[in-house]
């Protein structure tokens, strides 16, 4: 009868969205967009509302253009577009709901320095009601996204490509655009600030309050905290985990996108010691560092050209000295590498579609297992999870079918190798020793985009996640509501339903819940497959969009279920007890997972129970939450860099997806994974007085 | 003669045959058909080929003279159990026996009404009058009972306790309470856009809520877990849709509430011709 008893859910719907969509506002989405990066031309916001509507059909969106490369017409048009995508003769409709936002882009060139990309969203659409202005990230992003960018275009392509001139022209008007708004005077009051200049905030906690002095208070959401393409090694959420960096703002985070996942957390380190003094960290069976492999690469060339055994190794060891202190952007070292010469070095091995160079201390099970003790009441990160895609095309949802790679995830696709070369230049010459620059010299080159690794990075894309959350209405307010409850939970693409909730009571507490209990938590999860998708769109799509619309937005897929669902194979329990001591292990205080229950063979969604035996016992708070796993089902780029093994699972060559001409268009590169729905989590503490 | 008076005499010939086929009972012709007659009640040769027909697709060697003396015999026997049945006024007495009879007999009725073409005029004039019909559900309240597989016996037994329950008005949530099976996921208990209730109900069953009407309670629909009682409780109409948009639909729904009429003026020249005494 406990079935029966647990029906309770009948006064909340589950809706679905993605908080993290980018139009070619943003200077990367422009210049992806562009002919020499196979770009299909501007994506304006009405390509976003259109795409969430008939394509992904999803319940709401949010628009999170980079703020560093905003302007205030641009802002301007943003709240009107997101405006004209709500209203319909008048009356906000519910059939997709928009939220404005922006994205604070924070990149800082060493880990004291580096805070990560945050997305700013608010709830109304009122002009009181939102930012006067996007606030960008001072330091790295302003300089790449807004005063560095024609790095990102040699000058001679709008030449060689004179039939795209135009748009190579439009990316220059771009470019001068943002650049040409003055910075906002400082020391002075974000509210009283005039709209028509560029503010920007260093810190986490210099953004919120200067969002306060607007009386606003918008969600902050971290994202994509373990990329490690633009996180310097090292970096972790210490930190941030400090009063005047304002944790209890950040009630959500984004556990995935279509940049990766960065839900694990690995006991391995990309570059060990301190920052005046790294040390490039010994491989082991589950890592290959990077610093390591391009002493490899450096002794390899070495040995080919005949030197001796002895100086190789040294070289080899002078390249990971030189690599390990630059810390990011250390293949810029290594003349003439490319992307296969890394191997599997840099990557978590066996993550789920991990981000690339993931980088475990700012990962989120890192950030809830901390504690700061500094306060007279511990601090904690208390985040309830969701997914996103972070699309660049305007187009939110893209995770429903494993179509399009070069639509629906963020690959690049380069015509030729006469374009990959003037992209991404190969030096020819390939020198058996290391450049000897420091991490300031590389600072200063001009390099943006290409100290990120781009093209390696590439085959790490995927068509991302959903926010989904669960809505006593299908409105702003309930959407709201629900994330300030933290009533939500994240899926990694498939549209599957999630309930998670501690029952020891005769309440049930949801996701997202902080308690305090006297007894041993007990905990019931539900989880349903999404539906198995049919070719093609629906009939709907085709009352809003003529089908040459619908071929160029949606690749002529939609979401389009049929009526069956696939199955959920099992549930996973992950338990973490946060520090109760500064002493205490982090590794040991993640279970990942706790408990891995199976599900019964069937298609009508899984249900299970369990107890915590030991929580009285063990008297320490602990954090709870579900991960619901369905069967495997084809994914583009389930498996990043397809590596050959040697029998002692070492990468001996790797065989990625690339965007450009190397791989068939029709290729998707799609690998079955199992895709899966992560719970926020209940926090739970027990009551003192027992 | 003349061609008029060949066509003429032509017409008056024909004519007379059919006044004869008419007027003249064609008993005769039908007992010189049969092979037996049972009680009065005739086996045509026609019948007692097609059970042959019937048994040599389930035997490897020709048909015998000594098969087909069986098969003859079998007819016989099922002829006579008929009987008997209608004697002892089975259609009365055994639910399944009447229930297939009246099913048949709703079958045949619907089929005689058929339309064959309708007009675009027809069903341009029948859109106008039920545009809000067509206009479709914009949100629907929907609740379900689910009746997992099991036997077949006591699948039936639960299908009809449900539906003499559900018939007889009581309570849905009730009905769902003491006779439904747990399926995951539940249906949110509020107005839901279709597109959402989509995430919860298979696409097969969206289809038959979108036909239909608040109050409605259907019969149970086979899904592939289990069978599914759906009660729509309320909706809110969606915006008006233009006639060639939904003129499939419009089609579909003409000729269902066609087939109700027929059914329905079939039934009142059955009460009308029938004696139907009130006795309390």
């Amino acid at each position: 009868m406990l079935q029966k008893k647990m029906r309770s859910y009948g006064g909340k719907q589950i809706l679905f969205g993605d908080f993290h969509v980018h139009t070619t506002f943003s200077t990367d989405a422009f210049w992806w967009s562009l002919p020499i990066l196979g770009g299909e031309g501007v994506h304006p916001m009405a390509d976003a509302c259109d795409y969430a509507r008939y394509c992904s059909s999803i319940d709401f969106w949010a628009i999170t253009d980079h703020a560093e490369a905003s302007t205030p017409r641009k802002w301007q048009e943003t709240k009107d577009s997101i405006r004209q995508c709500s209203f319909k003769n008048g009356s906000e409709t519910n059939d997709v709901i928009p939220f404005v936002g922006f994205e604070w882009t924070q990149v800082g060139p060493t880990p004291e320095e580096h805070y990560g990309h945050k997305n700013v969203i608010f709830k109304d659409l009122e002009e009181s009601k939102l930012s006067k202005r996007p606030i960008g990230a001072g330091g790295t992003a302003t300089n790449a996204l807004r005063n560095n960018t024609e790095s990102l275009i040699p000058p001679i392509v709008g030449v060689l490509d004179i039939l795209n001139f135009q748009d190579y022209s439009d990316f220059n008007y771009f470019i001068n655009e943002v650049r040409d708004i003055p910075l906002c005077p400082k020391n002075q009051s974000s509210e009283d600030l005039s709209s028509d200049c560029y503010e920007f905030a260093d810190t986490p906690g210099e953004l919120i309050r200067k969002l306060e002095e607007q009386n606003l208070d918008p969600l902050i959401i971290p994202h994509g905290s373990t990329w490690g393409f633009y996180t310097p090694p090292s970096s972790s959420w210490d930190k941030q985990l400090v009063p005047e960096m304002r944790p209890e703002k950040m009630k959500i985070i984004e556990i995935m996108s279509g940049h990766g996942n960065a839900e694990e957390y690995r006991s391995y380190e990309q570059i060990i010691g301190s920052l005046n003094n790294p040390v490039c960290p010994k491989p082991t069976s589950e890592f290959l560092p990077s610093c390591w492999r391009a002493g490899q690469i450096i002794e390899e060339r070495c040995l080919r050209e005949g030197l001796s055994k002895a100086e190789c190794e040294e070289r080899a060891k002078k390249t990971r000295e030189f690599t390990a202190n630059i810390g990011l952007g250390g293949h810029t070292l290594i003349t003439g590498e490319t992307p296969d010469d890394w191997l599997d070095s840099g990557q978590c091995k066996d993550c789920f579609l991990p981000a690339f160079n993931h980088n475990p201390l700012t990962s989120v099970q890192y950030g809830l297992a901390i504690t700061n003790f500094s306060s007279e009441k511990p601090i904690n990160f208390k985040w309830g999870f969701i997914s996103a895609s972070d699309n660049h095309r305007s187009r939110p949802g893209t995770g429903y079918k494993p179509v399009d790679r070069l639509k629906n995830t963020e690959m690049i696709k380069i015509r030729s190798k006469f374009w990959k070369d003037r992209t991404f230049p190969i030096s020819k010459k390939k020198p058996a020793s290391v450049l000897e620059l420091s991490r300031e010299d590389i600072l200063n080159s001009g390099l943006s985009f290409q100290l990120t690794e781009l093209e390696r990075q590439q085959s790490f894309w995927t068509q991302g996640g959903l926010a989904a959350v669960h809505s006593e209405s299908r409105s702003r307010d309930g959407i709201w509501d629900a994330l300030d409850r933290k009533e939500v939970y994240a899926t990694s693409g498939p549209r599957m339903l999630l309930w998670f909730d501690e029952v020891s009571s005769n309440t049930l507490k949801p996701m997202g819940s902080e308690i305090i209990i006297s007894e041993n938590p007990i905990f019931v999860v539900k989880a349903v497959g999404s539906f198995k998708q049919l070719p093609g769109c629906p009939e709907f799509t085709f009352e809003g969009m003529s089908g040459d619309r619908v071929e160029k937005l949606c690749a002529g897929e939609c979401y389009n279920p049929s009526s069956e669902r696939h199955k959920v194979i099992r549930i996973e329990i992950i338990k973490i007890t946060p520090q109760v001591n500064t002493t205490e292990n982090v590794s040991e205080l993640i279970m990942d997972p706790w408990l891995s229950l199976p599900c019964e063979n069937n298609t009508n969604g899984c249900e299970v129970k369990f107890e915590d035996k030991d929580f009285i016992k063990d008297n320490r708070p602990a954090v709870y939450y579900a991960r619901a796993i369905q069967e495997a089902t084809e994914t583009i780029n389930g498996d990043a860099l397809k590596c050959t093994y040697d029998d002692q699972g070492n990468c001996l060559e790797v065989n990625p997806c690339y965007g450009d001409f190397r791989i068939d268009e029709n290729d998707q590169c799609l690998t079955k994974v199992e895709h899966r729905a992560w719970s926020s989590p209940i926090f739970i503490s027990k009551a003192q007085n027992e | 003669m003349n061609n008029r008076l060949i066509l003429f005499f032509g017409v008056l010939l024909g004519l007379f045959f059919l006044l004869y086929s008419v007027i003249i009972p064609n008993d005769k012709i039908e007992i010189s058909d049969a092979v037996v007659s049972v009680n009065g009640h005739p086996i045509y040769q026609a019948d007692w080929d097609l059970a042959l027909q019937a048994l040599s697709m389930n035997k490897r060697n020709e048909i015998t003279e000594e098969d087909k003396s069986l098969v003859l015999e079998r007819l016989i026997d099922e002829q006579l159990l008929l009987q008997r049945g209608l004697e002892i006024d089975l259609p009365q007495t055994e639910g399944m026996v009447r229930k297939s009879i009246v099913n048949s007999m709703i079958d045949k009725i619907v089929a005689e009404g058929t339309l064959f073409t309708v007009s675009d005029d027809v069903l341009i004039e029948f859109y106008q009058d039920n545009k809000d019909f067509f206009s479709g559900h914009s949100e629907v309240h929907i609740k379900k009972i689910f009746l997992e597989y099991k036997s077949q016996s006591e699948d039936e037994e639960k299908l009809d306790t449900i539906r003499e329950l559900l018939i007889d008005g009581e309570d849905f949530d009730f009905v769902e309470a003491e006779y439904g099976d747990y399926i995951l996921p539940e249906i949110p208990n509020m107005l839901l856009p279709i597109k959402k209730l989509k995430d919860y109900v298979e696409p097969d069953l969206v289809d038959i809520i979108l036909n239909m009407t608040p109050g409605q309670i259907t019969s149970e629909i086979e899904t592939q877990n289990g069978y599914v009682f759906l009660y729509m409780l309320s909706s809110i109409r969606g915006e008006e849709r233009d006639f060639q948009s939904v003129k499939n639909e419009v089609l579909s729904e003409y000729e269902r509430r066609n087939d109700e009429l027929s059914l329905k003026n079939y039934i009142e020249w059955l009460r009308n011709k029938s004696e139907i005494i009130y006795v309390q």
